[in-house]
């Protein structure tokens, strides 16, 4: 079996790839060929699989284990598999960024063949999208002065800035709301809100400076820095957790519905 | 009264804005920059100061950044607020990234830093890039790091590389450091800090940060920095003067307007459902 | 002069204007939504779009997957090419349960791992829960067990309120029965109010989180591009420029009186 994949050049590189190819699509075929009322089930053995592998190397006895690459560990006979099952996922998961950019030209070529005032900015889309991918590989692949300072000034000059600026607008809104929403209604309002200007004293120089007078040891933990401390470590951290058990069973139950293919709805009983 | 409390009721949007953007310049300006107020250093920074502390030096650690630039404003003065930290301390350390922006924006700060500690990349430190899948990534590397990484983002082979020199697995790491806006920390404690015991130090945004307060009591996090103060607060104990500790004034500044806005607001509210109360009050008397 | 010379000569005061005027031109839209806010925006989805490609290009397919591949002979990574591509028939309405299947690997896959996530995440937790209540002086280490720190007035103190604190936001999520109990009531009325200690906390926090992003923005414009553009005195200048401008806002909105109909709220 370990013959058959050797590195191959030229023609019987080319002659590999194009069986490969053939022979997926052969496989696609057969799988088409599935009735309806049992896709469901291939696609709950393939999660079953995935998650097995990964919830048995877990839980497998573990002892010393040389892999088939450089390095040793500590793990079990499915261990030395781990690094080449990583890779594989890595590479077929890094091809779903074409998912994300299919959707994202459907919508603005649709408006760029409809015209109007929307068309120019889809343009603008296409543009800077191909301008990016271009220089950004042209970058890595044909290092040279120019690439760099184009580079520069797409992701330095406009994309980063972009990026913040879009961000940074969030605290004007956020000034405005503080101002007409934040209102004391009712008593969780209230606690929320002394607790938001506490924990905003304290986590300023001139906040903390204001009960800097206070040198009293008893006192000192009225500090608006230790109340902030005291709510962010004690009363926070422990609703935290509270809700975090919740999230961490419930994460785990999902999981297993998931992974039994006991999950119900549209995933696992659309018939395609 | 009324027309007053009603005008304060339904300022402007815009005259909000612009009173945040005299907060927030206005500081910068050298009359105001010029005023140091010192801030109390916290525990959990203080713990992240004492746990890079205790790591021998020439040791490897993990540089893990998972920012974008719209989270620059905190996670980059974090960043080089740690990274001074970690060239000081004369650590070995990879750069490692699950943000496409983060490789380039570490990679150009730690250009900046390298020269004035006596850094060279390849050397000293490298950067392993971005990747993807933090879960099937770190399982791999935990095993073994060589044939996981690969090459740095210069297309080097991670073990000719003299910084990674000794290093094979994740039992060979000392350290992890992650500066992270999301909360996809929790990579760090489920494939490394918990299997293999490997302390691990956060920073994150002020935003995420009282979540995280959680696994700092439960010392699965060594220590922490807490958004933009907890950067204010390093860079007070390296005393260096850095990007953190000159938004200092400003963050002030812009923090009692918020206060003063919320307080207005609410004594606005009041006062006019007083005044409602009272016209009601009045126009029932005069209907008896 | 060639672009590449030219580019090589200026770039570094390219670099800042640009940065500038996307900035302007963002912040355009806290006038009111126009036409520059617009074309910026959409400048921004079309650059991170090609960096988001380009970077998974050079960062993860090219070294893990085409360079072995093409470069080094790897003819059978061709496989995973082909499993990439099922995720591409999720636009087929014949085809797309295929996609499904691909996508039911890596849910299998993440699944599988929740058993470690949990041992490695929530258990500690959960051990680290049960703190001592009750105040005691240190205890050195002996055969058997390690030393223990001392417990305070204050430390128990504050132990007891992390576990009522703890216990009655817990009581708060119990749905899996009817709280009909009125000492589970009031744990759970409890535990509401209790978690606005942290709702309150996380809003103090995300203003400040909020505020360090514009302080940034601020500080590339006044010390960056000011510095850059005009010299020694361009903070001064650019800020000069900046109120100008925000004069003029406020004059021309204030001007039409109140707030521009199409915009929220805030």
């Amino acid at each position: 079996m370990a013959s058959l994949f050797v590195p191959a050049k030229g023609g019987a590189w080319d002659i590999r790839v194009v069986g490969v190819f053939a022979l997926c699509v052969l496989l696609f075929a057969l799988l088409q060929l599935t009735p309806k009322q049992y896709r469901k089930y291939v696609i709950q053995f393939v999660t079953l699989i995935a998650g097995l592998y990964y919830a048995l190397e877990f839980f497998w006895p573990i002892s010393h284990v040389t892999g088939p690459t450089k390095g040793e560990a500590e793990g079990n006979f499915l261990t030395p598999s781990m690094e080449q099952i990583s890779d594989w996922l890595t590479i077929i998961a890094a091809f779903t960024v074409g998912l994300g950019v299919i959707n994202l030209s459907m919508v603005h070529s649709k408006r760029l063949t409809k015209g109007g005032n929307t068309a120019f900015n889809s343009l603008v889309f296409f543009l800077a999208t191909l301008a990016m991918v271009v220089v950004g590989v042209l970058k890595k692949s044909h290092p040279n002065s120019l690439t760099s300072n184009l580079y520069q000034i797409l992701f330095d000059g406009a994309l980063t800035t972009l990026d913040a600026t879009m961000f940074s607008i969030i605290a004007f809104y956020i000034v405005s709301a503080s101002y007409r929403a934040f209102r004391v209604r009712s008593t969780e309002a209230t606690i929320l809100l002394i607790t938001a200007v506490v924990v905003m004293l304290g986590q300023i120089a001139v906040g903390q400076a204001l009960t800097r007078g206070i040198h009293s040891s008893t006192l000192q933990v009225l500090h608006f820095e230790v109340v902030r401390d005291w709510i962010l470590t004690l009363a926070n951290a422990a609703a935290v957790r509270a809700i975090g058990f919740g999230l961490g069973i419930g994460g785990l139950a999902v999981a297993l519905r998931i992974w039994l293919g006991l999950e119900r709805g549209s995933y696992f009983d659309g018939q395609g | 009264m009324v027309k007053l409390l009603h005008t304060l009721q339904t300022v402007d949007r815009r005259v909000l804005y612009a009173l945040l953007l005299l907060s927030v310049t206005l500081p910068f300006m050298p009359t105001f920059s010029n005023i140091k107020v010192p801030v109390k250093i916290s525990p959990s920074t203080q713990k992240l100061y004492d746990t890079i502390e205790s790591i021998p030096e020439d040791s490897f650690i993990i540089f893990g950044t998972d920012w974008s630039a719209g989270t620059r404003g905190e996670n980059g003065a974090q960043t080089e607020a740690l990274m001074r930290h970690v060239m000081k301390k004369k650590l070995r350390f990879a750069v490692l990234c699950f943000d496409p922006q983060a490789a380039t924006l570490t990679q150009t700060m730690a250009e900046k830093l390298q020269k004035q500690y006596g850094y060279s990349e390849g050397e000293n430190w490298c950067n392993w890039g971005y990747r993807v899948q933090e879960q099937l990534f770190f399982k791999a590397l935990a095993n073994n790091i060589v044939s996981t990484v690969k090459a740095d983002t210069r297309g080097r082979a991670i073990e000719t590389l003299p910084v990674m020199r000794g290093v094979t697995s994740a039992k060979d790491v000392k350290l992890l450091v992650n500066i992270n806006p999301t909360n996809s920390y929790t990579y760090y404690i489920q494939y490394l800090q918990g299997p293999y015991h490997i302390p691990l130090v956060f920073a994150p945004t002020a935003v995420m940060a009282p979540e995280a307060f959680n696994y700092l009591d439960s010392g699965q996090i060594a220590g922490m920095l807490n958004g933009l103060t907890g950067a204010i607060e390093y860079e007070q104990i390296l005393n260096v003067v850095g990007r953190a500790t000159k938004d200092s004034n400003c963050l002030s500044a812009a923090h009692l307007l918020i206060i003063f806005l919320m307080i207005m607001g609410n004594i606005a509210m009041l006062l006019e459902k007083r005044a409602a109360k009272a016209n009601a009050a009045m126009h029932l008397g005069g209907q008896v | 002069m060639s672009l590449s010379s030219y580019l090589d000569a200026h770039v570094l005061h390219i670099v800042p204007w640009v940065g500038a005027i996307c900035t302007l031109g963002l912040y355009s839209v806290l006038y009111k939504e126009n036409k520059i806010f617009r074309f910026f925006e959409h400048l921004f989805l079309g650059l991170a779009t090609g960096y988001m490609i380009a970077t998974t290009w050079n960062d993860v397919l090219l070294p893990k997957w085409w360079t072995p591949f093409h470069d080094e002979g790897k003819w059978w990574l061709a496989f995973a090419l082909a499993a990439g591509a099922l995720y591409y028939l999720i636009y087929s309405k014949k085809y797309n349960w295929m996609a499904r299947m691909i996508i039911g690997l890596f849910l299998g896959a993440s699944a599988g791992q929740q058993f470690q996530i949990f041992v490695n995440d929530v258990w500690p937790q959960i051990y680290k829960s049960f703190k001592p209540l009750v105040p005691h002086a240190a205890i050195a280490a002996a055969s058997g067990h390690p030393a223990i720190k001392a417990v305070t007035t204050s430390d128990a103190i504050n132990n007891i309120i992390f576990m009522v604190i703890l216990l009655c936001v817990m009581s708060y999520f119990f749905f899996s029965f009817e709280q009909k109990n009125s000492f589970l009531k009031g744990t759970a009325k409890s535990g509401r109010w209790l978690m606005m200690f942290t709702f309150g906390a996380i809003f103090g926090s995300t203003i400040m989180a909020r505020l360090a992003l514009l302080i940034d923005r601020m500080d590339f414009l006044l010390n960056d591009f000011g510095s850059d553009a005009f010299g020694d005195n361009g903070p001064k200048i650019v800020l000069v420029g900046l109120l100008a401008l925000t004069g003029l806002v406020l004059y021309l909105g204030l001007k039409k009186g109140g707030d521009d109909p199409g915009a929220d709220v805030v």
